[in-house]
């Protein structure tokens, strides 16, 4: 059969062969979990018995569990600090890094470390920066110069940033990166134009790099949103022996998927709260790319 | 109230054990909750025994190393987790409650007690 086909045939054939293993290598390892979650968030599992069907139950769990209102509210504070205030630094330290020839590569490498850091070392070396003193790396400063004590992780309203500032930093690295190559393509002679013109540096800004800037921009608010919703090594790591914790006031939403299903074996309820996130992050990301379309 | 907290491990035989296993794991069953091997397990490794025909004896109950271990036995009870990380996590957001919250601890006491219930009632509803 393969014989009697044309060349053309045959190259399609071979196309399709090869492009059959990722597709392949897909079905099996992400739309088919998918499916599978969705499935189970209709129904009572503990992972070692029978499924049973259970209808609306866990959503219906899910909704009037205040905890998991708290977790929401949480995943979105990580979100709605985080973004905005690692996008600001990452392009602050990129526009500055940019105009920088005095050991460029160097600080660049700084910048990027974090990123390559593993976020369980980074989160333990912060926990042990954000203890009591004598211990505390950030209470002895203070300390030092005689100013109260700070509770980082020990307190309702202050361990939520605490935590987010690690995973900032570490994403900054990244960020940092990608703003760099935006700012390069950008043409030179547009600011050659603006300079003849002896518009401002702030107009040159605000008119020419920003505007320049929206796909890389759009890029990172994305990548960087999505990041900040599903944050999880950090949230674990520094609050370990009460995780998600003091009083749920740290616990991001897939922390409690975690629990649900690895701790609690309610396979069930935490497949609910996945597909509740699974439809958070499409809102997000595809509000996002309506938000900094091209217009 | 004199009470004091114990854990015990269980040993069992798998349901899927059959003939010449199954004899074989009856027997060690036999032979290790004897109260032979029960005094074993205290001499060498020091965990304590779960029969009182063998702890209660006169020279373990008066040892100098286990012996007020052994007598603590006699009021000593076991709790029964049915989820001994969520049965934790509420007796810590109790004491933060109290802690970080400024709750009265009466109110926070109570509300741990309606939260380990409903956890019960949940587990033993399906279970």
């Amino acid at each position: 059969m393969y014989r009697n086909l044309s060349i053309k045939q045959k190259q399609i054939v071979w196309a399709w062969g090869f492009l059959a293993i990722p597709i392949l290598f897909y079905v099996i390892i992400r739309f088919y979990p998918t499916g599978n979650a969705m499935v189970i968030s209709f129904q009572d599992w503990n992972l070692l018995g029978s499924r049973t069907w259970a209808g609306w139950e866990n959503y219906a769990k899910l909704w009037n569990d205040p905890v998991f209102w708290k977790v929401f509210a949480n995943t979105f504070l990580y979100l709605i600090i985080g973004t905005p205030v690692s996008l600001v630094i990452s392009f602050v330290v990129a526009y500055h890094l940019d105009k920088l020839r005095f050991m460029h590569g160097f600080l660049r490498m700084l910048y990027f470390l974090p990123f390559m850091t593993s976020a369980v070392a980074m989160a333990w070396v912060w926990r042990w920066f954000y203890q009591p003193v004598p211990i505390g790396l950030f209470n002895n400063f203070l300390a030092d110069f005689g100013i109260p004590q700070i509770e980082f992780l020990r307190s309702t309203t202050n361990a939520l940033p605490a935590v987010l500032a690690p995973a900032v930093w570490a994403g900054l690295g990244f960020q940092i990166i990608i703003f760099m190559a935006g700012l390069r393509a950008i043409p030179r002679s547009y600011y050659e134009a603006a300079r003849i013109d002896g518009v401002s540096t702030w107009t040159v800004l605000w008119e020419i790099t920003l505007p320049l800037l929206r796909p890389t921009i759009v890029f990172i608010v994305v990548f960087s949103s999505i990041g900040f919703l599903r944050i999880f090594d950090h949230v674990f790591n520094m609050t370990t022996n009460d995780p998600g914790g003091p009083l749920n006031s740290t616990k991001p939403l897939v922390l409690m998927i975690y629990q649900s299903a690895f701790t609690d074996f309610d396979m069930g309820y935490a497949a609910a709260q996945t597909v509740v996130l699974f439809l958070v992050l499409l809102a997000v990301s595809l509000l996002q790319l309506w938000l900094l379309r091209d217009r | 109230m004199r009470s004091n907290y114990s854990s015990y491990w269980v040993n069992a035989i798998t349901t899927k054990a059959e003939g010449e296993k199954y004899d074989a794991a009856v027997k060690f069953m036999q032979y290790v909750t004897s109260d032979e091997a029960m005094q074993i397990w205290l001499d060498v490794v020091g965990e304590l025994p779960a029969k009182p025909s063998v702890g209660l004896t006169e020279e373990n109950a008066n040892n100098e190393v286990f012996g007020p271990f052994i007598k603590g036995l006699a009021y000593a009870n076991t709790t029964k987790f049915v989820n001994e990380s969520a049965q934790r996590q509420i007796l810590v957001d109790m004491v933060e409650r109290v802690n970080l919250a400024g709750a009265d601890p009466a109110e926070s006491l109570a509300e741990a007690a309606a939260a380990e219930q409903a956890l019960l009632d949940e587990f033993y509803a399906s279970n």
